[in-house]
């Protein structure tokens, strides 16, 4: 009873039938609550929160499709290799786990580290992996290389990925010869060099030849093109549009600053160390651009944009351990969602045309009837690359 | 020097009378060293193999020949070469001086100085290389920039760029304090009956420390130097950083194009890995030359009193140099560390609002953050046990029972070392996927322990033996004759002499495994992922902010297990004593 003294409130109370029986009810309500909750999320379909960057579309009911995710779900997980990006790790797993309650296990890090455990495991019988997600160098160079893929169209039966209707280049495009194997997904443009608008105005740069004046001696940077990586195709860029001579008098003679790091080329574009960097890419100019920095990337009248792909080349491994996941994988991350969800975590365009790209700026959208150079084109990879690569590092020796 | 021991009949009497050593301990190191050696066998086998990858196997020499045909090979072997002996001139009498100051004297502070050192060890590299870019860079470092105002300096002092930046960012990481930490132990147990004798018969502090100290302690020295020497070898980041802008090469950026290659070149990387494996044999059989036939025991049957030299009015004066020399090569980029993991971009202090939370709560959002940390916590624990408890049984059997074979298994313990991690990692690898336990060792837990416990041993028993050499015989054999079984005199002699040792060893095992990279970069899978991974993930992405915190959490757990195992190690010292 209520005596009126405030302190009453904080003297314990006699523990009575009532209470004790009313604290049992409520707690066993609460215990059911929590087993349904739990049940519940152990479930497919559509009804959990997606991670960010996911279309949040239902797909048609597909028979054959849903026959393939049930199988799948049996098998209980898939594993699959990817880019170290952390968002790619987090998002990708998260969103297919979400979508069709099968755990993904995420093996990320570098691609020749991968190679080295794939050419083991393989040699002694081993197949631990289900699906790839990785840049043309290794999916080409490597695994196609190795002959460690399957064919993947077969498995591709959503009409929402099937339909040339949905992607930019009228089709589903398979980068590999036999046009079945390696899928690209991504597919964002880019201008050859990034320059300090402070130091050197866009329109002041029409064409490299104007990278050649005296005066940026020593103020220039470049990512590495003597190893694997993003320097490579655009100095192959500069190569084959200008030509040896000039590429010669570019990196050596106006004595370009090399890094593996596009972090510390970025900062030092910002910081007026660098007037102009060559490969350096839009997406790690952005987060200085936001912050109130004069950066930005410039297009020159002889040497053309370059098409990337980034990590955005998917394919299926042969003798997967889950077979039927990797097929609901290929059709998932193909389709509208799970294309969504990739190009988001990569900071890149996808090859499809129904996703939304307004947080993309337009420089990253390629755009038609534009000559671009292709950094992912299948004979570039596979022919020119290392041999320009060994060139380079004879030429600046 | 030390103790006389008892003469060879005496001493054989008196082993007719003891109980025999448990069977197996004599076969121990050369088992030990079997093992650790296997991954190196199967690298050499392949480095013969010049067939493309994933077709059968044909041998020949062209992977040799390739790799060693090219000038530059040459030119970068001797950059890398003449870095590590500069370092190592410089670093040598720093860390002698530091060692003698924190384990011989009274100096104030000496167990904090010996706690910095231990944070210089561990810190993150590339963080640090960036903090050291930050100050010092010739176009934008802060201490340029700041000198810059001064009217009498024009362009810029400093620039970490180049052979300088490259031995100055080593020398204020590891490459002192490594030898501090692996040699205070030895400094400790040297008595100071000698020091006192030698005091007595005229000699002043510095002719005491040259003529006594130092030579009884030349194992330890000598050892350490030759560590420091090849590891500074192998490391890359540091070059990488800071020499490319420049032009500058070295040998294991080369090792580790060529195996980070696509495709990878592992038959080339392991013919030039080779090389260190030449050069940690010829410095191994020079000091087990060094070595033979000579005493250095200073823990005999009559105990020791290890009294510290005071240095009177020296004391602060010491102690004020040790403490400038941590804040001019630790607390700057070490705080820049700190900050770091706080920023939005990593040393752009001019942003508007430049400081945030967020990577640190991107952090531990971070779905594998927890169990990676967890994975990391038991594989470095389960190591640094198995380091301590096997390496102190294998250099006892090498130091005390001279069993047949037992050099052979002295120089095959120091092999692990004979190549880059990424190499040792792949022979790992190779070795797992071939064997019956492929299952309980590939992508696990025990099988990454394995490969750090195989990873460890030229340390753990090289510093095991040195310590074991400082400690007389007598003391065991008088537990013997009095009927203590070898375990237990191994228990409650000989680890309560060795604690310090042991204490140091297992700490270096635990931190090592925390922050090696290399080592379990093909062995994870996504349950045994450990912390250094994500910390490589981050590398590889760019993400050097989140890649900081990392690093503030790495250099917090330093302290923390440092200051625990420091404590127990001193009481199991005081203990013994």
């Amino acid at each position: 009873m209520d005596s009126g003294d405030p302190r009453q409130a904080f003297r314990p109370r006699p523990i009575t039938r009532r209470l004790l029986l009313r604290t049992a009810g409520l707690g066993a309500a609460a215990a059911a609550g929590l087993a349904v909750l739990g049940c519940r999320s152990g479930a497919p379909a559509g009804q959990e929160a997606k991670p960010s960057g996911s279309s949040g579309a239902q797909p048609v009911s597909n028979p054959a499709f849903d026959a393939l995710v049930a199988a799948a779900q049996k098998e209980g997980k898939i594993v699959i290799s990817g880019p170290p990006t952390p968002a790619t790790r987090k998002d990708v797993p998260a969103a297919f786990k979400a979508r069709f309650g099968i755990d993904m296990e995420y093996l990320g890090g570098p691609s020749s580290d991968l190679a080295a455990r794939l050419q083991s495991e393989r040699a002694a019988g081993q197949f631990t992996l289900d699906a790839s997600i990785a840049g043309a160098q290794t999916m080409y160079g490597t695994f196609y290389q190795n002959k460690w893929l399957q064919p993947m169209r077969p498995s591709l039966i959503l009409p929402e990925v099937t339909d040339g209707k949905y992607w930019r280049t009228g089709k589903i495009w398979f980068m590999d010869p036999g046009d079945d194997t390696v899928l690209r997904l991504l597919a964002y443009a880019g201008h050859p060099i990034s320059v300090n608008t402070k130091l050197l105005p866009a329109n002041q740069l029409k064409t490299a030849d104007a990278l050649l004046d005296p005066k940026f001696k020593g103020k220039l940077g470049a990512y590495d093109p003597t190893t694997n990586g993003a320097g490579l195709p655009s100095a192959a860029d500069f190569y084959i549009a200008k030509g040896e001579d000039f590429w010669v008098r570019l990196y050596k003679g106006q004595s370009v600053q090399l890094s593996r790091d596009a972090d510390q080329l970025a900062d030092g574009l910002a910081r007026e160390k660098f007037v102009a960097v060559i490969g350096l890419g839009r997406a790690y100019l952005d987060p200085l651009v936001k912050d109130g920095f004069p950066l930005d990337d410039v297009a020159l009248g002889d040497v053309p944009d370059t098409l990337s792909g980034g990590f955005g080349t998917i394919a299926l491994f042969d003798k997967a351990p889950h077979p039927s996941a990797a097929k609901v994988f290929a059709n998932w991350i193909a389709s509208k969602e799970g294309a969504t969800v990739h190009s988001r975590s990569e900071v890149a365009v996808a090859n499809r045309n129904d996703i939304d790209y307004s947080w993309a700026p337009e420089e990253y959208k390629p755009k038609q009837g534009v000559n671009y150079f292709d950094t992912y084109g299948w004979d570039f990879t596979v022919n020119q690359l290392i041999p320009l690569r060994d060139k380079f590092i004879q030429l600046l020796k | 020097m030390g103790a006389r021991a008892l003469s060879l009949p005496i001493r054989r009497r008196v082993r007719a009378g003891l109980r025999p050593l448990p069977s197996g301990l004599a076969l121990l190191p050369l088992v030990a060293g079997g093992v650790v050696v296997l991954p190196l066998i199967w690298l050499i086998v392949d480095s013969f193999n010049v067939a493309a990858p994933g077709h059968a196997a044909v041998y020949g020499l062209q992977n040799w020949t390739v790799a060693f045909r090219d000038h530059s090979t040459w030119v970068v072997l001797w950059n890398s070469i003449s870095l590590g002996v500069v370092r190592t001139i410089i670093a040598l009498p720093i860390a002698l001086v530091l060692t003698w100051l924190i384990a011989r004297t009274d100096m104030p502070g000496r167990g904090a100085i010996e706690m910095l050192c231990w944070l210089s060890i561990f810190a993150p590299v590339l963080p640090m290389t960036y903090g050291w870019i930050l100050l010092m860079d010739p176009d934008f470092g802060l201490i340029n920039s700041q000198l810059q105002r001064l009217p009498f300096i024009h362009g810029s002092v400093f620039s970490i760029y180049g052979f300088w930046g490259i031995t100055w960012v080593h020398l204020t990481t590891t490459t002192i304090a490594y030898p501090v930490v692996l040699m205070i132990p030895a400094f400790r147990r040297v008595g100071a009956a000698l020091e006192e004798a030698a005091r007595t018969c005229g000699a002043g502090m510095f002719a005491t420390v040259r003529y006594i100290t130092i030579p009884l302690l030349a194992p330890a020295i000598l050892l350490v130097t030759l560590l420091s020497f090849v590891i500074g070898l192998q490391v890359f980041e540091i070059e990488l950083v800071l020499g490319q802008p420049v032009g500058l090469w070295v040998y294991s950026t080369r090792i580790y194009d060529l195996a980070r290659d696509i495709p990878p070149h592992y038959g080339q990387a392991t013919a030039l890995g080779f090389v260190f494996l030449a050069l940690l044999l010829v410095l191994a059989a020079l000091y087990q030359w060094y070595l033979h036939g000579r005493s250095f025991v200073t823990v005999t049957g009559r105990g020791y009193l290890s009294a510290p030299v005071h240095l009177r009015a020296w004391r602060w004066l010491a102690t004020g140099i040790c403490t400038l020399f941590f804040a001019v090569t630790l607390a700057a980029p070490l705080a820049l560390l700190v900050v770091g993991s706080f920023m939005r971009r990593y040393g752009f202090f001019q942003l508007r609002n430049p400081f945030t939370i967020n990577h640190w709560l991107d952090l531990f959002n971070e779905p594998v953050f927890f169990s990676s940390v967890l994975n990391s916590l038991i594989l470095a624990t389960a190591t640094a046990v198995i380091v301590v408890l096997l390496y102190s049984a294998v250099a006892y059997s090498i130091v005390r029972t001279r069993a047949r074979g037992s050099r052979l298994a002295d120089t095959l313990m120091w092999l692990p070392w004979a190549v880059p991690g990424i190499l040792m990692s792949l022979g790992l690898l190779w070795l797992f996927l071939s064997t019956p336990l492929r299952a309980a060792l590939y992508g696990t837990l025990p099988g990454i322990i394995a490969a750090f416990v195989i990873r460890q041993s030229p340390l753990s028993t090289q510093f095991f033996k040195t310590a074991l050499m400082q400690v007389g015989p007598e003391l065991e054999e008088s537990a013997r004759v009095h009927g203590a079984s070898w375990l237990a005199m191994y228990r409650r002699v000989l680890l309560p002499l060795l604690a310090p040792t042991a204490v140091t060893v297992g700490l270096l095992a635990f931190l090592s495994s925390l922050r090696d990279i290399s080592t379990p970069v093909l062995l994870y899978n996504p349950q045994s992922r450990p912390l250094a991974i994500l910390m490589l993930e981050y590398t590889f992405a760019n993400e050097r902010e989140r890649g900081a915190a990392i690093g503030v959490l790495l250099a917090v757990f330093v302290l923390v297990v440092t200051l625990v195992a420091r404590s127990l190690g001193l009481r199991l010292a005081r203990e013994a004593s």
